[in-house]
């Protein structure tokens, strides 16, 4: 590694050297609670996809850097100079953990294992091996960002055809304005996918609902912030939030997307408007009755999969459980559950990578769960977890049918 | 020449560790508040506490070793609480503390049990570092402070457990007089050995279990020892 390059580098760990990483820097005791808590791990057990194990990679290279007894003896606290190998450390630990933050629950220190895979994604894009599938999706999502005004008519055209299978669904006389878009002063901003039913789903409720809405150009997912590129992040988050801004929307709702939710809800600081997952707004209209479903419809064995941004990190673990229960017969619980549930394998951006061999083995605490259950339909919220448990599903051969619960909601809608 | 070192480990040595240890501390605690918060939230949830609670009741319940591994739970909260009591005890060999004698005891507490509680806890934590998984994430300060630790520890409980041995006069008998005249001049910052100390023949042990002590003392800062300060901040975070 040539010097310029390794200056670059530790400016970026500087840089992000925050509150929150000097806790987790030097609080940690190596104390193991944490060692087996990642599906990873399960799936694969090796150290390095063990939650200390990737978070002892930034660590040491903080030591070097940062601390003074890492500098002037590194044996002791074996911290170690950046260099090509490291790198390739850097690389495994970043991308083999998802961010679902199950280590951070087993840690007698609350230590986020998350955030420091985030400082060494940034690293790699600085050092030039970030998956580059991700960093095209981040540069997308900010160039259309920066020119929204040029995709704005093919868009429209795109939603006028999604608008007549909104129409064929509710019986409506006519499709037009069933997703209406630029509205401004409407109660929901949502924010959508960029797969077609990611809008026709809650397009379908919130009609049903008869909810004063509208769609965003934009789609919820944050390429800049699965890459690690915080810069990218905030621009692909704040369009959103200047147009929700802009339209004076009371409540942004997010597709079922965790993450996409959880940086909305949790990482962008105050924002003058209220966000929420659709599956709270769901939940909300089926409570006060402005939406039913055929209650029972369902009597196949059903589960539901936390997803780990929506349950473990955004609080919604009964809303989702109670709109099925209105639905499903057999209800059953995963176990582990909740706080404690497996993470699929699949977020933070690996679904999207070219690493399936590596997703199947790490979903192996998935599939035993779902087995365990009996289940015939594995229902979640989060498009990451339904890509990665269909991966799950053929991989292992399951005979289980993953579901959206938007999806299961509009199958069961009364109309 | 010996007692030069001996005085240099019992005096001057003990006001540089407590130099470093507060200084450190502060400097550290000074960093952190000075630093860039993060901007979101870092919570976990579902938060079943109100914020002080929850984040004492981790801090000091562990219930994330209790769900693991109960003996390691058990190591741990044996180590903290002979740990409290063990301050406690040195506390009392500076002078007497009328609010700490409610429930009236010699000093030192726990008749010697508070340190060989201590030993088999750090024994317990070193040798847990040998076996796999935690060979593998230790690094050498992990061993270093242990072993620091179990020596101190070993030679501060020998020296208590002699001395009540010998308690009444014996030739090892180090009366709690000679420590409260000793520890009460450094912190008036007149500084004697007394004789009491000076010329029992654990005069080498006591010198070096304080300058074991202070190794121990000018670490904290530096080591993940820190998490005795940092657990708590840490732990909120979660719940914020």
């Amino acid at each position: 590694m040539d010097k310029e390059k390794t200056i670059e580098l530790k400016k970026i760990l500087k840089t992000r050297l925050n509150r929150p990483m000097r806790y987790y820097i030097d609080t940690c005791t190596r104390c193991g609670l944490c060692y087996d808590t990642c599906h990873a791990f399960n799936g694969i057990p090796k150290k390095e996809y063990s939650p200390v194990g990737r978070a002892e990679v930034v660590r040491k290279l903080y030591k070097k850097y940062t601390r003074p007894g890492g500098f002037l003896f590194p044996y002791w606290s074996d911290a170690t100079k950046l260099s090509d190998t490291v790198m390739d450390q850097v690389y495994e630990a970043a991308w083999s953990c998802t961010g679902c933050r199950r280590c951070v629950v087993n840690c007698p220190f609350g230590i986020d294992t998350g955030q420091m895979m985030g400082v060494a994604k940034q690293l790699l894009i600085a050092n030039g091996t970030a998956p580059e599938e991700l960093v095209m999706l981040a540069d997308a999502a900010v160039e259309k960002g920066k020119s929204i005004d040029q995709f704005k008519d093919g868009y429209r055209n795109v939603i006028r055809d999604l608008e007549k299978e909104v129409q064929k669904k509710l019986n409506l006389p006519a499709p037009d304005g069933l997703i209406p878009m630029e509205k401004k002063d409407a109660n929901i901003l949502y924010v959508g996918l960029a797969g077609a039913h990611s809008i026709v789903n809650p397009a379908i409720i919130f009609n049903a609902a008869k909810e004063n809405w509208t769609l965003s150009f934009f789609e919820a997912v944050n390429f800049g912030f699965f890459a690690g590129d915080p810069e990218k992040a905030q621009f692909i988050a704040q369009r959103i939030i200047k147009e929700a801004t802009a339209l004076n929307v009371k409540e942004v709702v997010i597709v079922e997307c965790g993450t996409a939710f959880r940086i909305l809800r949790a990482l962008m600081g105050k924002l003058p408007f209220k966000v929420s997952s659709i599956v709270e707004v769901i939940h909300r209209y089926l409570y006060e009755g402005r939406i039913r479903v055929k209650e029972g419809a369902v009597s196949d064995a059903v589960t539901y999969h936390d997803p780990c941004q929506l349950g473990r990190n955004g609080g919604v673990y009964d809303e989702p459980r109670e709109v099925i229960r209105k639905i499903v017969t057999d209800y059953r619980e995963m176990s582990p559950t909740r706080e404690q549930n497996w993470c699929c394998g699949g977020g933070g951006g690996l679904v999207a990578l070219d690493n399936e061999e590596f997703r199947i083995k790490t979903g192996k605490p998935k599939k035993e769960q779902i087995v365990a259950t009996g289940a015939k339909i594995v229902v979640t919220a989060c498009e990451n977890c339904v890509s990665q448990l269909k991966t799950i599903q053929s991989g292992y051969g399951l005979n289980v049918e993953v579901k959206y619960l938007t999806e299961l909601v509009c199958e069961n809608l009364v109309v | 020449m010996w007692s030069k070192i001996f005085y240099f480990a019992m005096v001057p040595m003990v006001y540089a560790a407590f130099a470093v240890l507060i200084g450190g501390l502060l400097f550290k605690l000074a960093v952190v508040f000075f630093s860039k918060k993060f901007p979101g939230s870092l919570a976990t949830y579902p938060k079943r506490l109100p914020r002080p609670i929850g984040v004492a009741a981790e801090a000091f319940a562990v219930p994330a070793a209790w769900k693991k591994d109960k003996v390691f739970w058990i190591f741990i909260i044996a180590y903290h609480v002979a740990f409290v009591l063990l301050f406690i005890g040195h506390l009392e060999l500076i002078r007497e503390f009328r609010a700490l004698q409610i429930i009236p005891h010699d000093v030192f507490l726990g008749a010697g049990s508070v340190g060989i509680v201590l030993i088999i806890t750090v024994l317990y934590f070193l040798f847990r570092r040998f076996r796999s998984p935690w060979r593998e994430i230790s690094v050498p300060e992990d061993f270093l402070i242990l072993i620091l630790l179990f020596l101190t520890m070993f030679i501060g409980s020998h020296l208590h457990l002699s001395a009540r041995l010998y308690a009444g006069g014996g030739a090892f008998d180090i009366p709690v007089e000679a420590y409260r005249e000793y520890l009460s001049s450094l912190v008036a910052f007149k500084p004697v050995v007394p004789s009491g100390i000076a010329d029992s023949p654990h005069y080498v042990l006591v010198a070096l279990h304080i300058f074991l002590a202070n190794l121990v003392l000018m670490l904290i800062p530096f080591s993940k020892v820190v998490h005795m300060a940092f657990a708590f901040l840490s732990l909120n975070l979660r719940r914020k």
